[in-house]
């Protein structure tokens, strides 16, 4: 497991659900449920699940592992994975070291998680390992922008953010597609930001 | 486009609040002994790093992204604008608070048309 993004999410667990708890998910909450509602019935992996602020999100009935690297995230998850209305297992770990069998997950789901994987193309090539074939990956991150004044100023805050959490320039998309999915849909939430991703494995 | 009442006045809030402190600051650092130019570029830079201090609180309460970038947008233009008034001709920290909330306003307004075409538009 990587060591210092362990430590450094195990740090932002402090203070995570004051910055993102209310705002940021307030706002971004009918995106979330409509990116949420494509859990189907079989097996989901959540990945990097965090504080669990977007369970509320998830439809009932489904059967759902979250894992994240940071088991401080995971010991604030717990009370609102026990709320949810399904099969929820959490455990903690690295998405560069996991063990699954290949295809072992019908869909992955990534919430704000690849601005904050160290090695984001490896990341995703392992999810498209245990994606069985023609499995779906749903994600809800925020990028890099192509449009100046944008681009420089998520560039500058990278400068910063990078240090105690995710970098806020990063080419997702392209990443998608590098690690050997298929983009199926991109929709923009707010600019060129944030959006949601669908692809097939 | 955002159209929920609460986060449309947080955005108006928080980037009236960046645009007039980012105001206020430029007309009390800057003053017609400063070439223009280079108060222009200092203020832009200084706008961005000052509208921080309004970004940070506002995103806990209204949103993230949708929160930091027009705030950050709107440092760097009322810092650009303000401090080349004051080059030009010695402001009242009044007027600089006034023009500082008005490009505040103007930003936002630019980035909610710059978020409804990129909508409309899609992205790849």
């Amino acid at each position: 497991m990587d060591a210092i993004t362990r430590a450094k999410w195990d740090r932002a667990s402090r203070n995570f659900d004051l910055m993102a708890g209310y705002g940021p998910e307030k706002r971004w909450e009918p995106f979330k449920r409509a990116l949420f509602s494509k859990m189907g019935s079989g097996r989901i992996l959540f990945l990097a699940v965090g504080t669990g602020l977007d369970i509320p999100f998830f439809p009932p009935g489904r059967d759902i592992l979250g894992i994240d690297i940071s088991e401080k995230m995971l010991e604030k998850a717990r009370p609102r994975a026990d709320t949810y209305e399904g099969d929820l297992e959490l455990q903690a770990m690295d998405v560069h070291d996991m063990q699954f069998d290949a295809g072992s997950f019908e869909q992955v789901f990534t919430s704000c998680t690849f601005c904050s994987v160290p090695r984001p193309v490896e990341g995703l090539r392992a999810l498209h390992r245990v994606l069985e074939p023609g499995g779906e990956l749903h994600m809800f991150e925020h990028t890099g922008s192509r449009y100046f004044p944008f681009s420089l100023i998520m560039n500058v805050m990278t400068l910063l953010s990078r240090r105690v959490g995710p970098d806020m320039n990063r080419p997702t998309v392209e990443n998608v597609k590098s690690a050997g999915f298929e983009v199926t849909q991109v929709t923009p939430v707010f600019l060129d930001v944030v959006k949601m991703i669908s692809a097939r494995a | 486009m955002e159209k929920r009442p609460y986060f449309v006045m947080g955005d108006l809030i928080a980037n009236l609040s960046a645009g007039a402190l980012v105001g206020a600051i430029a007309v009390q650092s800057m003053g017609p002994s400063w070439n223009m130019w280079i108060s222009m570029c200092v203020g832009m830079v200084a706008g961005m790093l000052l509208s921080m201090l309004v970004a940070f609180p506002a995103m806990a309460l209204f949103g993230a992204m949708e929160v930091m970038l027009p705030v950050m947008l709107t440092g760097m233009v009322a810092g650009m604008v303000v401090s080349m008034m004051a080059a030009m001709d010695s402001l009242p920290i009044a007027r600089g608070v006034v023009w500082g909330a008005v490009c505040g306003v103007l930003t936002l307004a630019a980035c909610y048309l710059a978020n409804a075409w990129i909508g409309k538009r899609g992205i790849s």
